[in-house]
């Protein structure tokens, strides 16, 4: 037990990092109303272009803001395609991820690793310093998350959410609806490359495998923050700060499972099934749960049995 | 004024499917218009909205709003000038936003989405509550409520009154569509927009002037007086703006019951009335057709096939529409009757 707790820290380190794209998806996933799959790109490029830059000597600060404008637009191409082309959204984030695996590897210079020594660079935090790991990556998370609350309650933040919510709606008031759309994809995948830069640098290391399944993870965190978040308050910044919460839990779950000794090959599966049960549920619920208590109650009554 | 030209509309040319949808039409409304429009399923009317909205681009023609052709604007652009309230109720609001926040989506129409202004400020609070108490609904209590958890008929009654409350211009952007509006006699409309403004604006001073000096009167009665002087100018100068919203109204009230679509009905009537706005309103209901409005349009195949106003429009009955529905759509008889009857 006391390995596990050893091992919390960690993870809660990693929970925070990811959470930053959780965040990210949440703009896709929720607010617009879009499965945005560029992400599982945007993420590696955000990693490559921030080891490539840190590595080349230049300022962590600097690389992370030229990391996430290179998520910016990621987000920006995959928004023109599906706006201007008429690609549905899915398939256009599908088409954009395709097209940044062979960028990513133009920017790494055919590398599909790079490291960022500690030793040899100055980085935001690494996984040595654990405790200047957390508290950044909170500081960091608390940023964010005012930002964006601050940012959606403007008329532009309004008109996007507006956008996601009813498209029809939105354009009968006046509003750029694919502008819209374009923009909230760039802001969600900023986000995911910010976070990509971060992991590159708390990891040591940059992959061009490390965005595989990214936007699972991410959505993990955001299903599982929306449904204990959700009860609390309908409230938008208690939402965003569910996708934090969603990110640590999901890496808590993920840490204790290898503890118990699960197959790390299975983990991706784990977590495609946590999206599932997360999902399928409430689904579930709203459409056979009334016809099961119905069936249930008729039992009863049949019965004779509680009939008061 | 709106002015429709030669407007056609063919769904899928080519092909089987092919349908006029509409047919070479042309229609001139005048200011201050409330127009119903009936016609079977399928006659072109829902088009004809949505061609005007600019959520359907027709194949050809014109719409001149007070001269200036708006055709080939994106439904977006357009809306400044158009208030669209559809049959869905799910359509017309956003339902995760709470009702302030759909309205004040709805006030900021026509301008540029701001980053650096709050889409909902402390002192519109107040403006918000006085137009929702306008409907008489009890809404003016939810305001902080999301649009998802109202009735179908209280999300059409906020439908409408976001179609109708686009913020009002400043008066230098009432000069300036005022002479955009009337691209035929831009100088003349200059001149005569800019000597309104300024005859009204040495009145408005000179009557501030005057009641400054006036010692009879105290402080708060003072302010009542300047308001009332600034008022008397802002109407002047609102009859000069343009770009009131022409209301479009595609069955509001058909998803709802009878009851509610009495009640959404009469708030319609009221805003109307007292924002003399240009309406043109889709019915399957002849009672509603007849009631509603100066005039009145029997569309056909995408075509006007009877158009009725004025007095005229006032002595029709439902059995003599019915007749000039048989005698206009000579083909499908029973099928419309048995429709509309």
């Amino acid at each position: 037990m006391l390995d596990f707790l050893n091992t919390l820290p960690g993870a809660l380190a990693l929970g925070l990092i990811w959470s930053v794209m959780a965040i990210g998806v949440y703009i896709t996933y929720k607010v617009l109303n879009i499965a945005d799959l560029t992400v599982d790109g945007s993420f590696v490029t955000g990693g490559i272009v921030a080891a490539v830059l840190i590595t080349g000597g230049m300022n962590f600060i600097l690389a992370l803001l030229i990391a996430t404008l290179a998520g910016a637009v990621c987000g920006l191409i995959t928004g023109l395609i599906h706006t201007l082309l008429g690609i549905p959204a899915i398939l256009a984030g599908i088409l954009t991820q395709m097209a940044l695996w062979s960028i990513n590897l133009v920017i790494s210079s055919g590398k599909s690793n790079i490291a960022v020594s500690v030793y040899s660079n100055t980085v935001i935090f690494s996984q040595g310093l654990v405790g200047d790991a957390l508290w950044k990556g909170a500081l960091i998370i608390g940023l964010i998350v005012a930002i964006l609350y601050i940012f959606f309650g403007t008329e532009l933040g309004a008109s996007i959410r507006a956008t996601g919510n009813n498209q029809d709606m939105a354009r009968a008031q006046g509003i750029n609806t694919k502008m819209n759309i374009v923009l909230g994809l760039m802001i969600s995948n900023a986000l995911v490359a910010l976070s990509g830069a971060l992991l590159a640098q708390y990891q040591g290391f940059a992959d061009i495998n490390m965005g595989k399944g990214a936007i699972v993870i991410g959505l993990c965190a955001v299903v599982i923050g929306t449904a204990i978040m959700s009860k609390i308050s309908q409230n938008f910044l208690v939402r965003l700060l569910g996708c934090a919460v969603g990110g640590l839990i999901y890496y808590i779950i993920f840490q204790a499972v290898v503890f118990l000794g699960l197959d790390t090959n299975l983990l991706k599966m784990l977590a495609a099934v946590i999206v599932i049960v997360f999902l399928g549920v409430p689904y579930l619920q709203k459409t056979y749960g009334a016809k099961i208590k119905k069936h249930l109650d008729n039992r009863k009554i049949a019965k004779g049995g509680d009939q008061k | 004024m709106i002015e429709l030209k030669n407007i056609t509309k063919t769904f899928n040319p080519g092909t089987v499917n092919e349908h006029k949808a509409i047919d070479n039409l042309n229609l001139v409304l005048n200011e201050g218009d409330f127009v119903t429009i009936i016609g079977s399923n399928g006659a072109g009317k829902s088009t004809l909205l949505n061609i005007i909205s600019g959520s359907i681009d027709a194949d050809t023609g014109y719409i001149l709003l007070n001269g200036t052709n708006v055709a080939n604007l994106s439904e977006h652009r357009r809306a400044p000038y158009f208030g669209h309230v559809f049959q869905d109720p799910m359509k017309g609001t956003a339902t995760d936003m709470t009702v302030i926040e759909n309205l004040a989506l709805a006030r900021g129409r026509g301008k540029k989405r701001s980053i650096f202004r709050w889409s909902i400020s402390g002192k519109d609070k107040a403006y918000y509550e006085e137009k929702l108490k306008s409907l008489g609904l009890g809404l003016e209590s939810r305001l902080y409520q999301k649009v998802g958890l109202l009735s179908g008929g209280q999300r059409q009654a906020i439908t409408l009154l976001m179609a109708t409350i686009s913020q009002k211009p400043s008066f230098s952007q009432i000069r300036k569509d005022y002479v955009k509006f009337n691209p035929a006699r831009r100088d003349e409309a200059k001149e005569e927009v800019e000597r309104v403004y300024h005859e009204q604006k040495e009145i408005y001073k000179n009557a501030v002037k005057e009641i400054v000096k006036n010692h009879k009167l105290n402080s708060s009665e003072k302010s009542h007086k300047i308001k009332e002087a600034y008022k008397a100018f802002d109407t002047k100068m609102r009859e000069y703006d343009v770009t009131k919203p022409v209301l479009l109204l595609d069955e509001h009230t058909a998803a709802l019951d009878p009851k509610t679509a009495a009640k959404v009905l009469e708030i319609t009537e009221r805003i109307v009335r007292e924002q003399h706005l240009t309406t043109i309103m889709i019915t399957h209901n002849m009672n509603d057709a007849i009631k509603y409005g100066n005039r009145l349009i029997m569309m056909s195949k995408g075509k006007i096939t009877v158009d009725v106003s004025g007095e005229e429009k006032k002595k029709l009955t439902i059995s003599n529409l019915l007749d000039m529905f048989s005698s206009a759509s000579d083909n499908d008889v029973l099928s419309d009757s048995a429709i509309l009857g």
